[in-house]
């Protein structure tokens, strides 16, 4: 069984975001059936019915890309594959200790920024918006060596 | 089971030592729930050693303490919000002070490279050496280190010395070498093995080799095989000293027979 997940964000021509979607392709086969329980127990917390998060359901609220706190904790991360990278993290590491915040302290930076309570939950894309702003904060000011 | 994706040189490693770990890593993408301090510390130091070599290429001029805060951040960035598993003695500190060491030796030696480029990446389709046969999946990776006269430089970290026979049946190496070629449309001059050696006084080991045609052609059928393997769901495990530290021990039938 393999899982595909898609982020689709809409934002309006002049980059204002509408609203965004988490989506999760899931193909069964006949192989499937046939699986070891131990690894089919890992995956039971995928989402069985191929939705999303709840994202662009027509909340009036303009959404950020993150979902709701309580439902990102009680699941696994449902797919690997989209979740931040060990480069992202490496990058994110570097750039904030470019700007003097090392350790512990750029780690509880972090999760303040992203409101998770772990690095785990960080998607592969929020993840590309925080070094973008990173990079942001850093032009003008010292030259950056992280990126390097 | 659907067509793979690619190929790289550590998942041919990876299926070569335990296809069932394999199973679990790359095919249900089964989260790990630990990572081996050795696994962690390698990264940190490639990644150290990438971004020095980088910076050097562009012009500047790196100190060791310079380097040595990159590595620190990158093995923070390691263990940041991940299970390490040290082995006996070993401990956080023991890793950072190990690392700042190797990385000052390192400094010294790394005048005597040639370096063209550094963490150079590739996707390349595996096609057969000798007759086009293309296996439909592509091979991807990146070189560490290439010099000026086309050697492939990797960089290792180990516990111990590695053997000649070690250097000569390392897959990796042969692996890059295909790919190389298949690149630039010639092999490399050779390959150096830069092991760093994880003792309580760490020091640096460069090795040298080469590989032949005949070994690409090797390499191509082993991929081969593997490759029909995988699509064939072949996974079984195969016990060995990897055992000890394999993060999905908990999962194996080999692990769940002997502790029932």
């Amino acid at each position: 069984m393999q899982e595909r997940g898609r982020y689709i964000e809409l934002r309006t021509s002049d980059g204002k975001p509408i609203c965004s979607f988490y989506m999760f392709e899931r193909e069964i086969g006949s192989d499937d059936v046939e699986k070891k329980p131990d690894a089919t127990s890992i995956q039971q917390h995928i989402p069985k019915n191929g939705t999303g998060n709840g994202h662009g359901n027509g909340q009036s609220k303009v959404q950020t890309d993150r979902p709701p706190q309580s439902s990102r904790q009680s699941q696994s991360p449902p797919n690997q594959q989209s979740m931040m990278t060990d480069s992202q993290k490496r990058l994110l590491f570097r750039l904030l200790a470019d700007q003097g915040l090392e350790g512990d302290k750029a780690h509880e930076h972090l999760k303040k920024q992203f409101q998770v309570t772990t690095l785990k939950e960080v998607t592969k894309h929020e993840a590309s918006r925080e070094i973008e702003k990173l990079l942001e904060n850093a032009k003008g000011g010292r030259p950056v060596h992280a990126a390097a | 089971m659907q067509p793979l994706d690619h190929l790289s040189s550590s998942q041919l490693r990876l299926y070569l030592q335990c296809p069932q770990k394999y199973q679990f890593q790359y095919i249900d993408l089964i989260p790990r729930t630990f990572r081996p301090s050795a696994l962690a510390f390698g990264s940190a130091l490639h990644s150290a050693l990438s971004w020095f070599h980088k910076a050097e290429l562009t012009g500047t001029k790196v100190s060791p303490e310079q380097l040595a805060k990159i590595f620190e951040t990158d093995w923070y960035s390691q263990k940041a919000d991940e299970d390490i598993r040290y082995k006996d003695s070993d401990d956080d500190m023991k890793f950072v002070v190990m690392g700042r060491e190797m990385l000052s030796l390192y400094v010294r030696q790394a005048q005597r490279l040639q370096v063209k480029g550094s963490e150079i990446p590739f996707v390349i389709p595996l096609v057969s050496p000798t007759d086009g046969q293309e296996l439909g999946v592509n091979l991807e990776g990146y070189f560490d280190i290439i010099e000026r006269d086309d050697t492939i430089v990797e960089f290792k970290t180990s516990a111990q010395v590695m053997t000649s026979f070690d250097i000569e049946s390392m897959l990796q190496l042969t692996t890059y070498g295909y790919a190389f070629k298949r690149l630039y449309g010639r092999p490399p001059k050779g390959f150096k093995v830069i092991n760093f050696i994880k003792n309580k006084k760490p020091r640096i080991e460069i090795t040298e080799t080469r590989r032949c045609d005949e070994d690409y052609l090797v390499f191509f059928r082993l991929v081969e095989q593997i490759l029909k393997a995988i699509m064939g769901g072949i996974f079984y495990p195969r016990a060995g000293f990897w055992c000890k530290e394999c993060e999905y021990a908990h999962l194996c039938p080999l692990w769940l027979k002997k502790s029932a």
